[in-house]
């Protein structure tokens, strides 16, 4: 193995033998590989290894384990239709792929089986000798599948009966060589409760009494994941169940414009206040925690750890009891069997990075506001407080109730953090007052975020969603669409199609 | 239903060709980009779907001539939230070695070109994260090393530096491999 010692020497030369210097570095490099016979033996090597890489990588390109190709043209291969039928793609793939022989196809088979038995998943990696691809549908599926059985592995130690479950596929008509295995229709659990036998698998964050709990606690951080999953869910026609919707995640996945901190504030929110369009008498507040951003520097975040902007960041909301009777915290619902349980004090605050965002929604009923509809998981019904201030001027008709409240404030929002180097704790406070809104008043990320959140609601069959339909979340999100330069448009107009294709499903 | 917004097209430029056509060509690559970055399909096909739906509030005009490399760029910085948001920034944490993905014995004596293929992959597979990237972005994808670069907020000469030693190692181990 008398590998020529020079392989380990000069970057350079291996920048020169795959063609990647230029100007005079290239001609000084060609001069001096013109003179030196071992440099020449060394840019061949490389040029010989760099052709190895490449055909290695083509291959492995041409027998994709999780992309399938594109059957069609046009944009709409974004938002493939639903239901289409298995699909068969013969025009001969681009780039490094002529010598694909075979294609690996997989058959991944989650079977989970609860009740003293683990879940067991496996993927039967089969070879045929023939090219030949699997819809998008059906590759989304698959992993759509995965993701979901992952989500239950938790849930279904916590069975007791054994049971199988499959996520349903509405057009499944399993052929013996794709789908070797029944599809069994997985029990819903919305909110009509679990089954006979079934535990909860999911629970609303309920109504809280500001008398009983006047402080809130919301981390900093939020995943946006949940939103890819239920987009997943409804591309290839299934209706996603209630656990999977994290409606705070859906929520923290679309970008709002925040106005930026001023001056030497880490972080500014974006506070707004407007007539719940669900439930026109209760109040619908928005929070809108915005980072500084990062001084542009290019290099800046060079993959390794991104710069912190503060540490043990959470965000406290004090409700004022004088103007709140009620408030949930739209999303963060309890999950059986999750290490994620929220938002209840938060042992630490979470770390953030420059440019960090967040939006959380919460409901407010104000005193008055139908106190007989105490709602489901709502404490006892101990009628209204006495001694609460001018609890009679209000009226139970939103304008009228948004009058008197007009001018009072509503709530703190209290961002709690830490700088990176520092011990001690700071804090920012933002006071909202009540201007007293309509929800068609208020602005179009504040209406395109209540209709996301309007939109979970409906997927979980939420006891809290009101009368709103599918049809009013597809016109509250169309009215909120930003300038056509803007590039929010991109995922709002994905959000309109999400919309629809969920108007399609069984209701 | 009433359908309160008809025709509303996914694209807001007008030019759904242009967003097609990349979406045509690269989406393949994007996924299996990003699947290596987050070790994960399922993350990766919403990273790359993210990609997309930003691309299509792009204007031609605005990333003609650099679309492609717009594309790894964004999909990276959405990858690396991910992987952020959930801890495992180490991945990318330099220096890292020997992310064993093939645990098969390395196989001696002539082999067929499959065979090949299959060994080389898999010493690939086998470079710190940071070298794989950059050299799937080079030879899988294509860029040059100003390119990638930019895709990676990497300098030039920490790019050349990093697919010189990927190299440097794996011609060795081709070596190795050859009696």
């Amino acid at each position: 193995m008398n590998y020529p010692q020079s392989c380990s020497s000069d970057p350079q030369v291996t920048a020169f033998a795959l063609g990647q210097l230029e100007g005079d570095e290239r001609v000084a490099m060609e001069a001096a590989v013109r003179a030196d016979l071992t440099l020449q033996a060394e840019v061949e090597s490389i040029r010989a290894a760099a052709a190895l890489i490449e055909e290695a990588l083509a291959a492995e390109m041409a027998c994709p384990e999780a992309p399938a190709p594109i059957p069609e043209r046009g944009v709409e291969r974004l938002v493939p239709p639903v239901a289409a039928g298995r699909f068969r793609y013969d025009e001969p793939r681009r780039g490094r792929s002529r010598s694909v022989g075979a294609t690996l196809l997989r058959f991944p088979q989650l079977y989970y089986v609860a009740g003293g038995f683990a879940a067991a998943c496996l993927a039967v990696i089969v070879a045929v000798p023939r090219v030949e691809y699997r819809t998008r549908e059906e590759a989304e599926g698959t992993i759509a599948r995965i993701a979901l059985a992952r989500q239950r592995a938790a849930e279904a130690a916590a069975l007791t009966a054994p049971m199988v479950i499959y996520i349903n596929r509405p057009e499944a008509a399993p052929s013996s060589t794709t789908d070797p295995r029944p599809v069994t229709v997985r029990p819903r659990l919305a909110s009509a409760g679990p089954g006979p036998g079934l535990p909860v698998l999911w629970k609303e964050n309920p109504f809280l009494r500001v008398t009983q709990v006047p402080q809130s606690v919301l981390p900093a951080e939020v995943d946006a994941g949940g939103y890819g999953l239920v987009r997943r869910l409804i591309r290839q026609g299934v209706r996603p169940p209630a656990e999977a919707i994290r409606i705070e995640e859906m929520l923290n996945y679309f970008p709002f414009r925040y106005p930026t901190p001023k001056g030497d504030a880490l972080f500014a929110a974006a506070l707004e206040v407007a007539s719940a369009p669900w439930s026109p008498a209760h109040r619908l507040v928005r929070i809108g925690l915005q980072g500084r951003e990062a001084e542009e520097k290019r290099g800046s975040l060079s993959g390794a750890a991104a710069p912190t902007l503060a540490r043990d960041v959470r965000i406290r909301v004090d409700f004022n009891p004088a103007s709140v009777a009620r408030y949930r915290l739209i999303g963060y619902d309890a999950r059986a069997g999750g290490a994620d349980e929220r938002p209840d004090e938060p042992a630490r605050g979470d770390d953030v990075v420059p440019g960090h965002r967040v939006t959380a929604l919460y409901e407010i009923v104000p005193p008055g506001a139908d106190e007989d509809a105490d709602g489901p998981g709502g404490a006892v019904s101990e009628g209204r407080a006495v001694g609460r201030p001018e609890p009679l001027r209000l009226a139970t008709n939103t304008a009228d109730g948004a009058r008197g409240l007009a001018g009072r404030e509503l709530l703190t929002v209290t961002v709690q953090y830490r700088l990176p180097d520092e011990a001690g704790g700071r804090w920012l406070e933002f006071p909202l007052t009540d201007t007293g809104a309509m929800f068609e008043a208020a602005s179009a990320d504040f209406r395109f975020a209540a209709a996301v959140a309007q939109f979970g609601m409906i997927l979980q069959a939420s006891e809290y969603r009101g009368a709103a339909t599918l049809g009013d979340v597809l016109a509250w999100a169309a009215a909120a669409l930003p300038d056509p330069a803007d590039d929010l448009g991109g995922y709002r107009f994905d959000f309109l199609d999400l919309v629809r294709r969920a108007q399609g499903l069984a209701e | 239903m009433l359908n309160p917004v008809p025709n509303v097209r996914v694209t807001s430029h007008g030019d759904s060709d242009f967003h097609a056509r990349l979406f045509t060509a690269h989406h393949d690559q994007l996924t299996r980009y990003a699947t290596q970055l987050l070790g994960d399909p399922e993350r990766a096909r919403d990273v790359v779907q993210d990609t997309f739906v930003k691309l299509m509030a792009q204007s031609p005009t605005a990333i003609d001539g650099h679309a492609v490399e717009w594309l790894f760029t964004v999909c990276r910085h959405r990858a690396l939230d991910v992987l952020r948001k959930e801890s495992r920034m180490t991945r990318f944490a330099e220096g890292q070695v020997e992310n064993v993905t093939a645990n098969e014995p390395r196989p001696g004596g002539a082999l067929e070109a499959a065979e090949t293929r299959a060994t080389v992959l898999s010493l690939i597979n086998r470079l710190p994260p940071n070298q794989q990237e950059v050299v799937r972005l080079k030879f899988q994808h294509g860029f040059s090393y100003k390119e990638i670069a930019r895709i990676t907020t990497l300098s030039v000469g920490n790019v050349g530096f990093l697919i010189h030693t990927a190299v440097a190692r794996l011609r060795a181990e081709f070596a190795a491999l050859r009696p």
